[in-house]
């Protein structure tokens, strides 16, 4: 085999490496996107057959149907994806903790980001301030 | 005032009581792990044991998971989707014993004893009061589980689900603090 058909078949397997890995990691994403800020099921490979009915009454009752259940989808996604905006900050904060140990941060530094840490649980998970809220929902 | 109006409003002022009864229970619970932060640090000063770092940062991110997927079962709930609530309080669970796991093998089979001073007095007296908060933690869970399989809550009336969620980030919420006071504070000892 010549030098530069090695070439040709290395740049070959760079290239199918990167793209795979490049489409790979799109779907990967996408999944993880799904189940971590979408509504917890992973997308249909095949969609769902939509039956629009044709009497007037029919299609009006339908769209307002519609409509209802994309807008309880995007409530549905906005409160999930609030939870999981709070877990990659709290995830950061640890990583940040553990990598400013290594560096040489004070005891204080590090009292700092816990406390910081626990005011997020406190707010976003623990719903601190429902305990004196006027409205009385959950 | 209506027979529906008048439970309701009876379970409002209830729901009042409870938060309010639920916090003030954190509070004296926060006094006790005080207690034990104040030890570690009058005891051990600047110095900490060496313990095993990565096991460290995974359990600690497991129990941070763990209240990620607590938090989305509420909201499923509340969003109606109780598929999603169930298998999050079951996916909770697993995360929580995966947490109890990490510490009773791997931290307490370590070379450190119970009976090794101040050290192990210190690192067995909090991570094992922490523990038995996630064991109560993950048999409430299973109960809340076991009531939301059999259609008890809904999205509008779930104290239960509420109180349990709380109770779970509490749990998170103080290994906030005993993680850096075990693992990151101070001078490593052998």
């Amino acid at each position: 085999m010549t030098t530069s058909t090695m070439y040709a078949l290395a740049a070959a397997v760079v290239l199918i490496l990167t793209v795979g890995g490049g489409v790979g990691l799109a779907v990967l994403f996408r999944l993880t996107n799904q189940l971590v800020v979408g509504d917890g099921r992973l997308p249909r490979v095949v969609p769902e057959r939509v039956v629009v009915p044709t009497e007037p009454m029919a299609l009006l009752r339908w769209r307002r149907e519609q409509d209802e259940e994309r807008m309880a989808v995007a409530r549905r996604v906005a409160a999930y994806r609030s939870g999981a905006t709070v877990l990659v900050v709290l995830a950061a904060l640890t990583a940040f903790e553990y990598v400013m140990n290594l560096v040489g941060i004070s005891v204080f530094g590090l009292f700092v980001i816990a406390l910081v840490k626990a005011a997020i649980i406190v707010h976003y998970f623990m719903h601190v301030a429902t305990v004196f809220a006027a409205g009385d929902g959950h | 005032m209506s027979g529906a109006a008048s439970a309701h409003g009876e379970y409002r002022v209830a729901l009042r009581n409870n938060r309010l009864g639920l916090w003030l229970f954190f509070l004296s619970e926060s006094f006790l792990f005080s207690g034990l932060l104040v030890t570690r640090f009058y005891l051990w000063g600047n110095t900490r044991p060496e313990l095993n770092q990565l096991n460290g940062l995974l359990v600690t991110g497991v129990l941070l998971l763990s209240s990620f997927t607590m938090n989305r079962a509420e909201t499923a709930l509340v969003q109606n989707d109780r598929k999603t609530f169930l298998n999050c309080l079951l996916l909770t669970v697993a995360l929580g014993t995966l947490f109890l796991a990490g510490v009773v093998v791997f931290e307490w089979s370590g070379h450190i004893r119970p009976s090794d001073g101040a050290y192990g007095a210190v690192l067995f007296g909090m991570t094992g009061m922490h523990a038995l908060h996630v064991v109560s933690g993950i048999v409430f869970i299973l109960i809340v589980w076991n009531n939301g399989r059999r259609g008890i809550y809904s999205s509008e009336q779930h104290w239960g689900v509420e109180a349990c969620a709380i109770w779970w980030h509490y749990v998170d919420l103080v290994w906030v603090f005993f993680y850096p006071a075990l693992y990151l504070m101070g001078q490593a000892v052998q």
